[in-house]
């Protein structure tokens, strides 16, 4: 069996391969779910590789005008410190990254879980999203944070969505045949002073090379910039990891949460009641289907807290998981 | 530096020993460290050959089923296959450690997932792959056995329909239906015993298969010459997998060579003999020389070397006063498709729920039970961990039922100088009460109420085995070891150079080795049983010992001295008291040389013996263990936080007190200590296979390194190490007085834990591993179901 490996150097010359070979070539960066789920038998290696790894437009986080275009997390006009984040970013810069850790904190979270230094080193954000995995690790982050997938198709055109579109399956995406994912773009916050916070929890059962049982990305905005403790909840957000077939937002959080006091744990129990409710937890070898379901609320909760302890100016270093399984 | 000056510092004031030695080997750094952690080190799986193919195998896939047909005609059409072969290409000889139960290949049955039933040989993993692809395989299913009791239940399906009577590989062996080894302790009359108590525990306990998981894959290269083949092999035991070569292809051991390029891990998972003749035949049919390379699914499924699931019932009496009157022990190994080594396995399982206590009586059975699961066998320590953290647990719920703290409920009970073990044999000085006052000191035991601190002691025994080496001392100063031994990463054939440096006064750097070749070096047991330092320890020592005496002879006349008034040391022999009169051993070497004299020596030294005294009348199917020769008594503490709302528990501190006798190496027996631990805390809270349910029923559902979880680094707890010197007499023991040291250390950290989580927790966990499913289930009664 001969196979085809092309190292493009532009984003053009990627999907001009991609479009030539069509279903027969898949897009390879890191390789640490294509090459790993070959090496297991049970995805056969594709017959042409398309690396990304010489596309220097594709590594490589930076500073994006601010573009009102783009529905945000947080309402309103007008935003700062936008960021665009290119598809093959090895997942090790990001949770390093400055700005990210600024106002993106939940994806450095999720960044910093994956598998090990190692394979942070090599695998990149956009091939953690175009894998689809349920349980990946930046989704739900992106989820709260409003993160849009940019999306080059083989004439060069460039769509945008969120990932409540993008993610359609365990393992299935929006992207149609020739299409690349070449950059995530994240709004910044509005320019109102309001304290924000944003975290990734996951249940862990070891602290190192660990995949999502069930995992909680949490983002919320307090509404008295004023008072010591930031005051009442404004807005608040909430996705899931590993409990459903994708990973997905829980509808109805920010309204449920408006107004309520984030010390009050009733508040919280709210949030993991709707949370629960949304979910759809398997049994497998990773856990049974019970004690899935029952740690929702509690890594929920957890999510919660540590976002807003954030918001408070608390400094929790990603990932923030390593510190909240400490009772 | 602070641990190893810890560790160096507990040999102070030991006497004999010589103040130099002991800063030699606190910082001894091992000869095959650096290329291996430089990537410059070449395993088996890095040989390449010209003409080389590469081998896959087909496996049955299902439990336990008859083979309806097998058909490789197609296979061998494929382009690039040059060679497929079943059982129907070989000789029917069967080969087996305890019982000659099985075959290369699939005869008929198939016992197991991973049994193989086919292999291929082409010129490319895909186009082996493609071959295996081709093969036309129907197996009729037929009914399996998976619970061990259920296996001993009366009618249940056989897994062996007929045992040949000469199926057994050694004498003594007592079996009966799917029982293929029944093995008892009896001590005293425990019916009496029992009537002598106040009070009756009872307990059962339950551990999951787990895996041995080394970071190489098992790996085998074959290449014939005329009749002869050389295997380059990633196996523990090379001469014991030459004999299997020869058993089960029918040539002569004499024609079959084994060499082991670097090992990259075993603990116990690589050895017995596993897949050299499959490759040997393979190549012989392909005349080509042929590689295999295990991926980590078959590295799980495969191999007959994993943990046995065993269960485990306890029954002891104790009056109110603490002190145990009698003990009633049931265990029951679960060994899989094929008895492998587990029959003699269940003799140390015994012991291991014995424990080192002096309990005055005992009746203890065990039982070695045949499944349609992944064969078990050896794996570092073997029952050790599993056999302690059931008794240890059980200990606890003893102690507890009389009022007592589990630490003066040990030291209560457990054995010491002049007591009698549970076969009969009478220890001489031990450590065991030492061992657990120190590790409980270490740990801060009863500083904090309520934390989650537990204890666990053990035992285990030293192995002695025949050995041999040969030692040469090179006109330059620098000397070479030849020996048989295998170096599995622990260290301890790299740690023979310290041996070999202070007999001879040289730097240990100037010693090399040329080992783990069967063409080279004397008959060795390989990487087992703790063995290498034990046995080959001797033979370089008593080897070079020889030389050294050679050494002083000469230089007494070049130095016109007395052999008494010269010491041997840094390279240099000098007069004592007058160490301007001296000669460096290289210049004594070179005239030897020059006179025609090469420094040479060979020695076998004599095994030591058993202990006496053991093996009463009244103990069936001691076979292979009769009593614990050199044993080693230790103690382990663990502190754990147990997360209340998910039951993830972490280990955050471990202390360990090992009597290990003499220690020789401490920076190598630190490491020994350190990885056991990393070992036990896995097999406590998360290293256990998952069987699938319905149609995968029998299967393993979790065997990769994703979801089969060992500890990492970042897992491990802060761990404090004391060495209690408790030296074996010269002719019992290993040299200057040593016991094993590469197993103990993974056997008591299950039950710390177990008691830790207990402590922290108000609850007992009857089944390892304790996955956080597990604990938050226990931890509430009401949520049964996620307990699994």
């Amino acid at each position: 069996m001969t196979r085809l490996y092309l190292e493009p150097r532009s984003v053009q010359a990627a999907v001009a391969a991609l479009a030539e070979h069509g279903s027969e070539a898949v897009p390879v960066s890191g390789g640490t779910d294509l090459v790993v789920l070959a090496r297991k038998q049970q995805a056969p290696l594709p017959s042409v590789l398309v690396a990304l790894h010489r596309i220097d437009d594709l590594n490589g986080i930076e500073d994006q005008p601010d573009d009102d275009g783009y529905a945000t997390a947080y309402g309103g006009p007008p935003k700062v410190g936008s960021l665009r984040i290119g598809a093959a970013t090895p997942h090790a810069a990001i949770e390093h990254d400055a700005g990210i850790i600024e106002r993106f904190t939940a994806l450095a979270d999720g960044s910093a879980l994956v598998g090990s230094p190692a394979t942070r080193h090599v695998g990149t954000i956009g091939g953690n999203l175009a894998n689809a995995s349920p349980a990946n690790d930046t989704g739900s982050a992106l989820l709260v944070l409003g993160g849009k997938v940019e999306v080059t198709d083989a004439d060069g055109g460039i769509t945008s969505m969120g990932l409540e579109t993008f993610f359609q399956g365990p393992g299935r995406t929006a992207l149609k045949p020739g299409d690349l994912v070449t950059a995530i773009s994240l709004n910044g916050p509005p320019d109102d002073g309001r304290r924000r916070g944003s975290a990734y929890i996951r249940l862990d059962y070891r602290r190192s090379m660990e995949i999502a049982v069930v995992g909680a990305a949490a983002m919320v905005t307090l509404a008295d910039d004023s008072s010591a403790d930031g005051g009442a909840i404004e807005h608040a957000a909430l996705a899931l990891t590993a409990v459903a077939p994708t990973c997905i937002e829980i509808p109805g959080i920010a309204e449920a949460l408006r107004g309520r006091d984030p010390d009050d744990p009733a508040a919280w129990d709210e949030a993991g009641r709707r949370a629960a409710e949304a979910a759809a937890p398997i049994g497998d070898v990773r856990a049974p289907a019970g004690y899935r379901a029952a740690m929702i609320p509690v890594i929920v909760r957890r999510a919660f807290q540590a976002a807003v302890r954030r918001a408070r100016a608390e400094h929790i270093p990603a990932p923030a998981t390593l510190g909240a399984d400490r009772p | 530096m602070g641990r190893v000056a810890a560790a160096g510092a507990t040999r102070e004031g030991v006497e004999g020993v010589d103040t130099r030695e002991v800063g030699r080997r606190a910082s001894f750094v091992r000869a095959d460290g650096v290329p291996k952690v430089t990537g410059q080190a070449r395993y088996a799986a890095d040989l390449r050959l010209p003409g080389m193919l590469e081998a896959r195998f087909l496996y049955g896939g299902t439990p336990h089923g008859r083979i309806a047909s097998l058909d490789v005609s197609a296979a061998r059409q494929v382009p690039g296959v040059l060679a497929v072969i079943t059982q129907a290409d070989l000789p029917p000889n069967r080969y087996g450690m305890c019982v000659k139960d099985r075959t290369l290949f699939a005869d008929d049955v198939v016992r197991y997932e991973g049994e193989i039933v086919a292999a291929v040989a082409a010129t490319s993993r895909e186009a082996a792959e493609a071959g295996l692809a081709a093969i036309r395989l129907e197996v009729e299913p037929l009914p399996a056995v998976l619970d061990p009791e259920e296996a001993l239940a009366e009618g249940a399906p056989l897994v062996h329909e007929s045992w040949s009577e000469d199926a057994s590989a050694y004498e003594g062996l007592v079996r009966n239906g799917n029982d293929c080894g029944y093995v008892t302790v009896v001590k005293g009359d425990v019916e009496a015993g029992f009537a002598d108590a106040d009070l009756v525990v009872e307990g059962r306990f339950v551990s999951d298969m787990a895996h041995a998981v080394p970071i190489e894959p098992h790996a085998v290269v074959a290449d014939w010459q005329g009749d002869r083949v050389t295997i380059w092999s990633s196996t523990q035991v090379p001469f014991i997998a030459r004999a299997g070569v020869a058993e089960t292809l029918g040539i002569p051991e004499g024609n079959v060579r084994i060499v082991v390029p670097h090992l990259g891990g075993g603990f116990g998972g690589k050895c017995d003999f596993h897949f050299e003749a499959h490759v040997a035949a393979l190549a012989r049919a392909a005349r080509r020389p042929v590689r295999l390379v295990f991926t980590r699914h078959e590295e799980f499924v495969v191999p007959d070397k994993v943990r046995h699931p065993m269960v485990m019932t306890f029954r002891t009496g104790v009056r109110r006063d603490g002190v145990m009157t009698a003990s009633r022990a049931r265990v029951i190994l679960d060994t899989g498709a094929y008895a492998s080594d587990s029959s003699m396995l269940t003799e140390v399982a015994t012991m291991m729920v014995a424990g080192p206590y002096r309990t005055p009586n005992l009746l203890v059975e065990g039982h070695t039970v045949y499944s349609n699961k992944t064969p078990c066998g050896s794996v570092r320590a073997p029952t050790g961990p599993e056999g302690c953290w059931g008794l240890e647990s059980h200990i606890d719920e003893v102690a507890a039922a009389v009022g007592m703290d589990p630490v003066e409920f040990r030291l209560l009970n457990l054995a010491d100088e002049g007591d009698t073990g549970p076969t009969g044999q009478v220890y001489r000085a031990i450590g065991a009460k030492e061992c657990l006052r120190q590790a409980a000191d270490l740990i801060g035991y009863g500083d904090g109420d309520g934390e989650g601190v537990g204890v666990a002691v053990g035992w285990w025994f030293s192995m002695p085995s025949a050995t041999g080496a040969h030692v040469k001392l090179n006109p330059d100063g620098s000397a070479v070891v030849v020996t048989g031994a295998q170096e599995n990463g622990s260290g301890a054939v790299m740690a023979l150079a310290l041996l070999v440096g202070e007999e001879l006064g040289i730097d240990p750097a100037g010693v090399s080795f040329v080992h783990q070749d069967t063409d080279a070096g004397p008959w060795d047991g390989g990487s087992a049983g703790s063995q290498t330092t034990f046995n080959v320890g001797r033979a370089v020592t008593a080897a070079a010992s020889g030389i050294r005496a050679r050494v002083l002879a000469r230089a007494a006349e070049m130095l016109e001295a007395s052999v008494d008034d010269l010491e041997l040391v840094e390279g240099e022999v000098r007069v004592k008291g007058a160490p301007e009169r001296r000669v460096t051993v290289a210049a004594v070497a070179q005239a030897a040389f020059d006179e025609g004299e090469q420094l040479i020596a060979s020695d076998s030294p004599p095994v030591p013996p058993m202990p006496d005294n053991v093996g009463g009348s009244a103990c069936v199917g001691r076979a292979v263990f009769p009593a614990f020769a050199a044993p080693a008594f230790f103690a382990q503490a663990a502190r754990v936080r147990v997360d209340g709302q998910t039951g993830v528990v972490r280990v955050t501190d471990v202390a360990a007190a090992h009597d290990f006798g003499r220690v020789l190496n401490p920076v190598g027996a630190r490491g020994q200590v350190e990885g056991g631990i990393a070992m036990g805390v896995g097999l406590a809270l998360s290293e256990g296979t998952v069987f699938g349910e319905g149609d995968r029923a029998g299967r393993q559902s979790n065997a990769d390194l994703l979801d089969y979880k060992l500890v990492t680094a970042a897992d491990a707890p802060t761990i404090s190490v004391s060495f209690v010197e408790r030296p074996v007499a010269e002719d019992e023991g290993g040299p200057r007085g040593s016991k094993g040291v590469g197993e103990p250390p993974c056997v008591p950290t299950a039950g710390a834990v177990a008691n830790a989580v207990a402590a922290a927790t108000g609850v007992r966990l009857r089944r390892i591993p304790m996955t956080p499913s597990r604990v938050w289930a226990a931890m509430d009664g009401s949520r049964g179901e996620a307990g699994g």
